[in-house]
């Protein structure tokens, strides 16, 4: 398995198409024991609406718990909707999933990321898993003095991508949450609410449940280190496995190059992470 | 604002009689006044929402009836024995709402009538065909 194929295996993890009573809406991840993060508009700003998210064969159902900004009259209808733009999943049934392990500071520039998003590009009819890698290209000051976007560039923000994770190839860890095209049908890029704002707007739910979690279960962090070794050794020599990374959370099971990641509690761990929250 | 990356959507509409039918339409590029879309949301829901709400494809009922009802009126006197109307109808997206219209060519608009009459004592002669045009 190469760099890049373990870099994937991680944003499956923690990422789940996001579907409400009105169907398909784009893209969610685990940020924390029970919960998700997704984009504002992906939800259309609607607190407390009822969600469902689902990866393979994996389902879990939730509710939206927060919205920044909380959804107002005149930018209900508006595209970009205003920054930070995210929105807050509290998630009360289904397996656990993998948390993502979120930056606490940006990448430097030129930072070569994937996102991933499920989108309708394979066709109109279905909607379905896709990756994209980008380079990070700047910041963006918003309107709120709190929020600096992340921007990316040369790659294809597709519609769909919205609320998915942005994995730093380099570090292994999440970057941010993909939000807006710069141009739809383009490789122009996109905007990123960084992850370390994400931590800031819900220090208790994420930011602490987050780190506990991964201090609880360091697979993420041991696999973050190997993908900056293999990083380091990429292009000598491919390897065919990064050999079965054990923890309670996360098992990356090798040897399969196109098998799916497997995601598991270690024994004992409760369903919300061993009482983290 | 920018919802359309493409010129040509698939999307799944419903007729009058409730039947859904898939269609491709052809879908304006959103673009600001000076030729260029900028930033846009990239979540699915308010991408395909458009199509969702208007799944009921306003206008084909009215269209139909329009046309068949103005050939009908214009052959009221001569009261063919059987009569055949052939038209297109566009399925067209036009600020992010379907609509349905009656299928250009070449900035025309074909509809061909055909009109029968079994009796002898016609005005026009059995079998006899005519096509309008409408610009």
């Amino acid at each position: 398995m190469n760099h890049d194929e373990i870099a994937g295996r991680l944003l499956v993890a923690c990422s789940a198409r996001l579907d409400t009573d009105a169907g398909p809406q784009g893209t969610a991840f685990f940020v924390a024991p029970g919960f998700a993060v997704t984009a504002a508009h992906v939800i259309r700003g609607v607190n407390g609406l009822r969600v469902r998210l689902s990866e393979g064969p994996r389902n879990w159902r939730g509710r939206v718990v927060d919205v920044r900004p909380p959804l107002a009259r005149e930018i209900a209808a508006t595209s970009p909707y205003p920054a930070p733009d995210a929105a807050l999943i509290e998630v009360d049934e289904g397996p656990p999933p993998a948390c993502a392990l979120l930056a606490k500071d940006p990448p430097p520039e030129n930072a070569l990321v994937m996102a991933r998003g499920y989108t309708l590009t394979s066709g109109q009819r279905a909607v379905t898993a896709e990756t994209e890698t980008f380079r990070l290209t700047g910041m963006l000051e918003t309107t709120d003095p709190d929020c600096t976007l992340l921007k990316l560039g040369l790659g294809e923000a597709r519609h769909g991508m919205s609320g998915g994770p942005v994995l730093d190839l380099r570090t292994g860890e999440v970057i941010g949450m993909l939000r807006t095209s710069r141009k739809p049908g383009s490789n122009l890029g996109g905007w990123v609410v960084p992850a370390g704002l994400i931590r800031l707007l819900w220090p208790e739910e994420v930011g602490l449940a987050h780190d506990r979690f991964h201090e609880q279960y360091p697979l993420w962090r041991e696999t973050a280190s190997q993908l900056r070794d293999r990083q380091s050794t990429e292009g000598t020599q491919a390897s065919p496995s990064i050999g079965t990374i054990q923890a309670g959370v996360v098992s990356v099971i090798n040897g399969d190059n196109n098998g799916p990641v497997n995601i598991e509690y270690g024994p004992g761990s409760g369903r919300r992470g061993s009482g983290t929250r | 604002m920018g919802r359309w990356g493409t010129t040509s959507e698939i999307v799944q509409v419903m007729l009058p009689s409730g039947d859904l039918i898939w269609v491709r339409v052809e879908a304006e590029q959103a673009a600001t006044s000076d030729g260029d879309s900028g930033p846009v949301d990239v979540g699915l829901g308010q991408w395909i929402a458009p199509i969702a709400e208007t799944l009921r494809l306003p206008g084909f009922t009215q269209t139909v009836r329009g046309v068949v009802t103005s050939v009908r009126q214009a052959l009221d006197e001569h009261r063919p024995d059987s009569l055949t109307v052939k038209f297109g109808i566009q399925i067209a997206v036009k600020a992010g709402a379907v609509l349905s219209v009656l299928a250009e060519a070449g900035g025309s608009v074909h509809v061909t009538v055909t009109a029968t009459w079994d009796r002898r004592d016609a005005a026009i002669p059995p079998g006899s065909e005519e096509e309008l045009e409408m610009k």
